[in-house]
């Protein structure tokens, strides 16, 4: 009986005999897709319903939504069942062609009639197919099963199908990169150790140069440098990681699809790199495929210059790694660092070397093939290591030249949660780094320079003088971050101290300027505090207070408009860098929300604002609506100053007995020779508080009765002494 | 017809393939002998299209052969160690091959498992060596190609079952001009079944011959002569490739056509005279030991 068929049905014969034969394969793909998505949406749907409970405000939200959310944070563009994808396509990448590292396989398959290409093609295919149809039938099962529960929303069907076609895209790139990392090899094993290689070599250099800038450049933000780690970037799964986490930050489930909206151009960008990789990556395996030879079966890896080229990057990789390593054990350990350093290096290439020939060769005896790259990667290392050191590329005094920045900011780091800066932002704190980074837009490049210049040089001075880790217990310093947006759409930071001898017209022009001041206070959208509230806390009050030596009163967080619009006057008429460096804030006012915990959710809004001395249009607002009692201390109404001295031999510390002042005369000399301690300013001279080094000083001020709302008995207030004032004679 | 034309295959360092040029031609079966590591596998996967030769050519009915299906679908191979695919039975392994030889008799396929005392719904892995050897033949017989390649296939059959594999090939090279082509290390397998044999040695071809030009050139006479000056004129102008002397029995291997020899002998009115039937191996361990190898060091068990 003879056959003659046409080409389709060929290909799905040979489709569906290659998926009964890859039937472990399949079943695992739908184990995997049906414990995540329909097992997983069953747990969902129960444990909302669960966790409803009708004494909550939470029946103010309908269960549906709320099911639809949990669906839609799991199932939809915000879940992770790429992860599944991804693993999925590494496992197939290496068993697809896995029939090439067998000599009985090679002859069995590629002594059939059929075309090379075509033969690819099919496994491509297959594969494809294995991924494809179990996780396309279980999303859409999870949305019918969502669905059923109430939560049919077509908003979240599209969510869940987007999330298809996106992890779809990312299993054909990381598929095709393992199928050539594969294809690069000869054993199961060596394929595995490519894959890893393959997928781990971005993130392995990154860490390596991140590691090194850390450890050598005193300059070095790794702030910024892990938020480009953390969202990378070019490869999977780092990319896929980088969308998955970027589209949680656009809200949660509504109907509307509004957070799908706003995650889709981001999804897009990391869905079309994703598209471009799997291209690539195909076309190199394929390339990979026409070239591999029967006769490559069962060798480590096919070609001697991959060999190579993986022992050259292992080498030098993990002898700056393991370097690095003994670095931060040895690092401040002066003499010792550096030869501990370069000896772990040279025991690292050794060591790596003699593994890496044993398994290229599949023999131990070979492992001292090629010596001789054992000298050359160990030179390599060392010159990479040494250009960090020596920072041959003068990455400290980098300064950027003024054509090419777009706008820059600047962060003084010791700007604190509720100080100064820290709010709410969508559904996260950002810090006042990050407002500044989003708000801050400083067109004064020339004085910027200035500021980085100095900045950056006595960063430097300070990490020679107290080494690289402790260079932050250098006195008389800003400690803050320099922010470049160049033209080119690069942004570049550099931390730097900023120090005291810096010329005081510069800092005023920047740190007076709108536009730092833009950057550090939430002034410009009122509404969108009180919007905030209504979303993340819905049903609880915003609420104004205000604290001061005086005490604390509480308020209408309704006058929001109203101070926020008095603190902007003052902020324009009094705020610059002199202001903030010689005086301390008197009180402090903030908003927050009452209701800060309901069942399931953390809905707590907070942000704050200093109030200085010279705030007068924000003060009278205040105290119009009976929410200011007077900001610090004044003399009189101080009763008594307990002094406790302290004093420093090495490093123990031996206080003196307390000694109480309760002349009046002697208080006024302790209050016009100290400061509040309440609330510290960011930019203030904190080195005046400076005295004797060997000495320390704690002074308690204790108001007279009824001077201080509510207060509890023994309430007192910290201050500091100034530098250069001393203390009164002791009392008799 | 298959034409090599010197081809020569390497493995890093290690010349598999040496240079080799030889011709298959159809109606015959054609045997390749060698040791192991002869290079006898080496040149059936270059045949095959598995492996791709460094250089020479390979024309199968004057087609390139490496990633030509249309020239692969008249190739089967049947290799030493063959592969059949997890909990397969002879039945899965038919439609398995049906897919991609079009030509695919499955009834005869059927027949022959019978016939063979294969059951074809038995699972593959409970099969003996030489019944997978025996699959492996009749899916290759089944499958319509022209050229089965086989690799040590004989090894491994009792003899009843290479008697059976014989009569099939006899069978279809009648019906369909089938071209077997036989490898193997031992020459006593080949003895009865080739048509032609190669002689691969160290990736070299030694020798590529048919047989029967070979038998009716070479000739094995048992002889007493009355004395040496008759045994010396008997031999006169004879090209004598081995002479071996028990007592004053004679046995010689001649080079030259039987007539013409026995009129040599005869004319020296020897005491005893007797044409023997020559062995395969007989003629190659002549034809070789000339050429300077001993052949049985590496050809005969």
């Amino acid at each position: 009986m003879m056959s003659a068929d046409s080409s389709l049905t060929k290909f799905i014969r040979e489709q569906k005999s290659m998926l009964w034969r890859r039937l472990p394969f399949v079943a695992l793909s739908v184990l995997m897709y049906f414990l995540y998505y329909i097992f997983g949406t069953v747990v969902l749907i129960q444990h909302e319903r669960a966790i409803v409970d009708p004494n909550t405000a939470l029946l103010a939200q309908s269960l549906s939504q709320r099911i639809a959310e949990a669906v839609s944070a799991h199932a939809g563009v915000r879940g992770i069942g790429s992860g599944i994808g991804f693993t999925g396509a590494m496992i197939l990448g290496i068993q697809s062609f896995s029939y090439l590292y067998k000599a009985q396989t090679v002859d069995f398959y590629e002594s059939r009639p059929e075309k090379r290409s075509v033969r690819f093609f099919n496994i491509i295919f297959n594969s494809f197919l294995i991924y494809a149809i179990p996780s396309l039938i279980c999303a859409v099962l999870s949305f019918f099963i969502a669905a059923a529960s109430g939560a049919a929303y077509m908003t979240l069907f599209g969510d869940i199908m987007l999330a298809w076609v996106l992890n779809s895209v990312m299993f054909l790139a990381s598929y095709g990169m393992s199928a050539f990392a594969s294809l690069l090899t000869g054993t199961v094993v060596t394929a595995l150790f490519m894959n890893f290689f393959v997928f781990g070599l971005e993130m392995l250099v990154r860490m390596t140069v991140f590691g090194y800038r850390a450890a050598y450049y005193a300059t070095f933000d790794s702030d910024n440098e892990i938020k480009l780690i953390a969202g990378l970037k070019s490869l999977p799964p780092y990319n896929l990681i980088k969308s998955y986490v970027e589209a949680k930050m656009f809200g949660g489930f509504d109907a509307a699809g509004e957070y799908i909206v706003k995650a889709l151009p981001e999804l897009m960008k990391g869905c079309g790199i994703n598209l471009v990789i799997a291209v690539i990556s195909f076309v190199l395996a394929f390339i990979a495929y026409k070239y591999r030879r029967a006769e490559d079966a069962g060798k480590a890896v096919v070609n001697p210059y991959i060999s190579v080229f993986i022992k050259y990057c292992a080498g030098i990789l993990f002898a700056l790694d393991t370097g690095l390593l003994i670095y931060w054990i040895f690092g401040r350990q002066g003499s010792i660092s550096l030869p501990a350093v370069i000896l772990t290096m040279i025991t690292t290439v050794i060591v790596t070397c003699l593994i890496l020939e044993a398994i290229f060769a599949l023999n131990v005896r070979s492992a001292l093939k090629r010596v001789y790259d054992m000298p050359v990667i160990l030179v390599i290392s060392l010159i990479i290591l040494f250009i960090f050191k020596m920072d041959v590329f003068g990455y400290d005094k980098w300064l950027p030249s003024a054509s090419g920045v777009e706008s820059a900011w600047l962060c003084n780091n010791s700007y604190d949660i509720g100080i100064d800066g820290g709010y709410y932002d969508e559904t996260n704190y950002i810090g006042a780094r990050e407002f500044a980074e989003k708000n801050m837009f400083i067109t004064d490049i020339e004085d910027m320079l200035v500021i980085a210049e100095k900045g950056q040089a006595a960063k430097v001075e300070n990490a020679v003088e107290y080494g690289i880790e402790n260079e932050y217990a250098a006195n008389g310093y800003w400690n803050a971050t320099v922010g470049w947006r160049m033209k080119s759409g690069k942004t570049v930071t550099r931390n730097v101290a900023i120090p005291e001898d810096i010329d005081a017209a510069v800092m005023d022009r920047i740190v007076g300027s709108e536009e730092f001041i833009k950057g550090v206070y939430l002034l410009d959208d009122p509404d969108y505090i009180i919007d905030r509230v209504d979303e993340i806390a819905p049903g609880s009050e915003l609420v104004l207070s205000t604290t001061s030596e005086h005490g604390n009163l509480t308020g209408d967080g309704r006058l929001l408009n109203g101070f926020l619009a008095a603190y902007t006057k003052d902020l324009s008429a009094n705020y610059d860098f002199t202001m903030a460096s010689y005086n301390v804030p008197v009180g402090l006012v903030s908003f927050y929300t009452d209701n800060t915990f309901v069942s399931g959710y953390t809905g707590y809004f907070q942000t704050s604002w200093p109030i200085y001395d010279s705030y007068k249009e924000s003060i009278a607002y205040l105290e119009e609506n009976g929410l200011w009692n007077g900001g610090s201390l004044e003399k009189s109404e101080v009763e008594k100053i307990v002094v406790t001295t302290y004093n420093y031999t090495g490093e123990m510390s031996v206080s003196d007995d307390p000694v109480t002042y309760t002349d009046r005369k002697d208080i006024e000399k302790i209050m016009d020779s100290s400061l509040p301690t309440t609330y510290y300013s960011a930019w203030g001279r904190y080195y005046q508080f400076e005295h004797d080094g060997n000495k320390d000083y704690s002074i308690e001020v204790y108001p007279a009765p009824d001077t201080v709302e509510d207060m509890e008995p023994g309430t007192y207030y910290y201050r500091q002494l100034l530098k250069d004032k001393e203390l009164p004679e002791k009392p008799l | 017809m298959i034409n090599i034309e010197n081809l020569s295959k390497s493995f890093g360092k290690t010349k598999a393939i040496n240079d080799v040029s030889l011709t298959i031609r159809e109606g015959e079966v054609f045997g390749l002998v060698g040791t192991n590591g002869a290079g006898k596998s080496t040149l059936l996967r270059l045949l095959t299209g598995i492996l791709v030769p460094d250089s020479g050519k390979i024309a199968i009915d004057d087609e390139p052969v490496y990633d030509m299906p249309s020239v692969k679908e008249k190739i089967f191979f049947v290799p030493d160690d063959a592969f059949f695919f997890q909990n397969a039975t002879p039945g899965s392994m038919r439609d398995y091959y049906a897919s991609l030889y079009p030509r695919f008799d499955k009834e005869r396929f059927a027949s022959l498992l019978e016939g063979f005392n294969l059951g074809q719904n038995r699972k593959i892995t409970e099969f003996s060596k030489g019944m997978k050897k025996q699959l492996m033949v009749l899916l290759a017989v089944s499958s319509g190609a022209k050229y089965i390649l086989c690799d040590e296939t004989f090894d491994g059959l009792d003899p009843v079952m290479r008697q059976g594999v014989k009569s099939l090939f006899a069978k279809d090279m009648a019906d369909r001009d089938l071209v077997p082509v036989i490898a193997s290390h031992n020459l006593r397998e080949l003895e009865d079944i080739c048509d032609h044999v190669g002689l691969l040695h160290q990736g070299g071809v030694l020798l590529s011959e048919d047989l029967s030009k070979m038998k009716l050139n070479l000739q094995k006479i048992q002889v007493v002569f009355k004395n040496e000056e008759d045994r010396e004129k008997a031999l006169e102008g004879l090209n004598v490739l081995l002479a071996e002397q028990r007592g004053r029995l004679w046995t010689f291997t001649i080079r030259g056509g039987r007539e013409e020899t026995e009129e040599h002998f005869r004319g020296a009115e020897p005491v005893f005279f007797e044409v023997l039937k020559l062995s395969l191996e007989e003629i190659f361990i002549s034809e070789t030991e000339v050429a300077g190898y001993d052949v049985r060091r590496f050809i005969l068990d």
